[in-house]
């Protein structure tokens, strides 16, 4: 297995990371993820879909993984959801966080702060402008992540196989690449384009330790190629399971509906529903178009253990 | 088909013309014709095929194909033609394999037909093609309703089928060479990289617009009709308002009207007329032969591999 500058930075064996999942990325399946040699993240609402009490869930859940593993391993902060509020940041340097991702929303807010409390930061980006801007701003690698991934998109549609390329002739900084990624296949692939590193989503929620309700696993176990929509092209365009759900929203948007009447179809609930109780008629499951590729449920530590074994098999063979 | 690199050339509607062809098929991948490449409205296609051949056989001694798109009226004077003209390989589209694979085998041509989802391509192994062309969202012009992306479309047909399988969309350089064959394919097919070439009978302001593209210099319209990517330009933009309102398929097609393709990309009307262009035109950065463009993925492809297995990671290009 190659090297790369990500295992370097991150202190991690292989340059795989767990992607940090919105209720789902938990202390269990990050630190399964970080204890095979990837780099496990967990997610501040993992299991609680109770904003209010975020602060306490997020420390319970770290020092649960530091039980579990003496690997390192990260958090994600969507920085649209934590706005300019520096208090989960704060508990997650108390409590011994060393690498944070962060994304939807300006790196500008929150990279000096992090640094400076010797923090590494992995910034989430769909273009090469957004790649330009947060290696400016002084982060230490970029996601790359592609049309392919599951949840919140960008308007972009760059998909990961010309996403990542670009995105590694315009800055100098480590690139991993995210979306569309789900065995040794797509890991060699990405590296062929030039990246450093793979993040997985869905490749994760479907295996034993993630809190995912059973349903929501079997769900992805069972999809084809053509299982996953793109919705809200005009609010935030969203990749999920197709469902009731999604074709009314569809319904919607392909006679022309107004962002209000789209938005009232989308109760802030959906996603809790489908990924914490396992409603698959309507909630709504994000998801991967790599959904179809994935057929069982298996531990965190094989997912990063198949890619390990199979990358050098491939390369071997070309 | 008895070519020496597994690099070929898309057969894009208009301006996959016999010079182009030919001088892939000269560098040892596999160049191909369309039909209607370089001709006026009112000329006539079958001709036309004819014409394209005959020049593309006093190019080349090397085999090279063409591309049908079988949906379309007349369908069967052309495969004539094919047939007639000693063509060994075809690349097929856009309607049911069933229909004229078994006429074309008989007839000792090679068929590769393109598709997009793991359905089509089981469809075309079961009607007898002799491999399929794999083509993701990310492709220029007309794409499948399913939005795959080459990343997860090509692993799962490779899965799904024993025949072998060509990546298409969003593959421009050695790298992406080496990453559809990390996925599983056996080839790639390219159209975006030969417009931009000196051979390509493309005007050359579209030339000059894939190589000014950046990153999010295309985009998807007509979802709910015939998906289609283009360079964004005034006409895109009106395409993509009557999305928008939910236009109905009659009022898209009235606007969209008669090959406003041929205006763009041959008569070089960057706004009136549509430009048919892949997501990775902003990889693109010079017009070059179309023989450059197969040999610099033959060169880069070792360098790639190596890349892979070297620590730490050097940056490849």
């Amino acid at each position: 297995m190659k090297k790369t500058r990500v295992c370097e930075l991150l202190g991690i064996e292989y340059p795989i990371i767990q992607g940090g999942m919105s209720l789902i990325a938990n202390a269990e399946l990050a630190a399964a993820v970080s204890n095979a040699g990837g780099l496990g993240i967990i997610s501040p609402n993992a299991g609680e879909p109770d904003w209010g009490t975020i602060a306490d869930n997020l420390r319970s859940q770290l020092r649960k993984a530091k039980d579990l593993t003496d690997k390192p391993f990260a958090m994600n902060f969507p920085i649209e959801l934590i706005g300019e509020d520096r208090s989960l940041i704060d508990i997650a340097i108390e409590e011994g966080i060393r690498v944070v991702t962060t994304g939807a929303g300006s790196p500008a807010l929150h990279t000096q702060y992090l640094k400076e409390h010797g923090v590494k930061v992995l910034h989430v980006v769909a273009s090469v402008r957004h790649a330009k801007g947060a290696e400016r701003n002084g982060v230490d690698a970029v996601i790359a992540e592609g049309y392919e991934s599951g949840g919140l998109n960008s308007p972009n549609e760059l998909t990961t196989f010309v996403l990542v390329p670009q995105v590694v002739d315009a800055v100098s900084i480590p690139v991993l690449a995210a979306g569309g990624i789900c065995d040794a296949r797509g890991f060699a692939a990405v590296l062929a384009l030039g990246a450093e590193g793979v993040q997985m989503g869905t490749r994760f929620i479907a295996t034993h330790e993630c809190i995912a309700n059973q349903n929501y696993k079997d769900a992805i176990v069972a999809a084809s190629d053509t299982s996953t929509v793109i919705t809200g092209r005009r609010l935030i365009p969203t990749r999920s399971l197709k469902s009731d759900l999604t074709k009314q929203i569809q319904e919607k948007e392909n006679t022309g509906a107004s962002p209000e009447e789209l938005l009232a179809v989308l109760s802030p609930g959906l996603t809790a529903a489908a990924a914490l109780n396992g409603d698959m008629i309507h909630g709504q499951a994000m998801c991967g178009a790599v959904a179809g590729m994935i057929d069982g449920i298996v531990s965190a530590g094989d997912v990063v253990r198949s890619i390990v074994e199979g990358y050098d098999r491939i390369v071997a063979g070309m | 088909m008895g070519i020496e690199y597994p690099v070929i050339q898309g057969g894009m509607t208009w301006i996959a013309n016999a010079e182009l062809a030919a001088a892939v098929s000269s560098a040892g991948g596999l160049g191909i014709i369309s039909p209607n490449a370089v001709m006026r409205l009112e000329d006539d296609l079958v001709a036309n095929l004819r014409s394209q051949i005959r020049t593309a056989k006093s190019l080349t001694d090397k085999p090279f194909g063409v591309n049908l798109v079988v949906q379309i009226p007349g369908i069967e004077e052309l495969i004539g033609v094919v047939i007639e003209e000693g063509i060994n390989v075809l690349t097929t589209a856009a309607g049911n394999p069933a229909i004229h694979t078994p006429r074309l085998k008989e007839a000792g041509i090679t068929v590769l037909h393109l598709v997009a989802s793991v359905r089509q391509a089981r469809g075309a192994e079961r009607s007898g093609v002799d491999a399929v062309i794999a083509e993701g969202f990310e492709a220029g012009g007309h794409n499948g309703f399913d939005e795959l992306p080459t990343l997860v479309l090509v692993p799962q047909v490779v899965d799904a089928v024993s025949i072998p399988v060509v990546a298409a969309g969003g593959i421009a350089d050695a790298r992406g060479f080496v990453a559809a064959l990390a996925l599983g394919a056996e080839g790639v097919q390219m159209g975006t990289r030969f417009v931009a070439t000196h051979e390509c009978v493309a005007h050359q302001s579209f030339k000059d617009g894939i190589v000014a593209a950046t990153d999010t210099g295309t985009m998807v319209t007509g979802r709910r009709l015939a998906p289609t990517r283009g360079l964004k330009n005034e006409f895109l933009a009106k395409v993509a308002e009557l999305d928008r309102q939910g236009a109905t398929a009659e009022e898209l097609l009235a606007f969209i009207g008669f090959a406003p393709s041929r205006i763009g990309q041959l008569e070089g009307k960057m706004e009136e007329g549509e430009l048919y262009c892949g997501a990775i035109a902003g990889v693109i950065n010079e017009i070059v032969s179309a023989g450059d463009v197969v040999r610099s993925i033959v060169e880069g492809y070792s360098r790639v591999v190596t890349s892979l297995s070297k620590s730490p990671s050097e940056k490849v290009g």
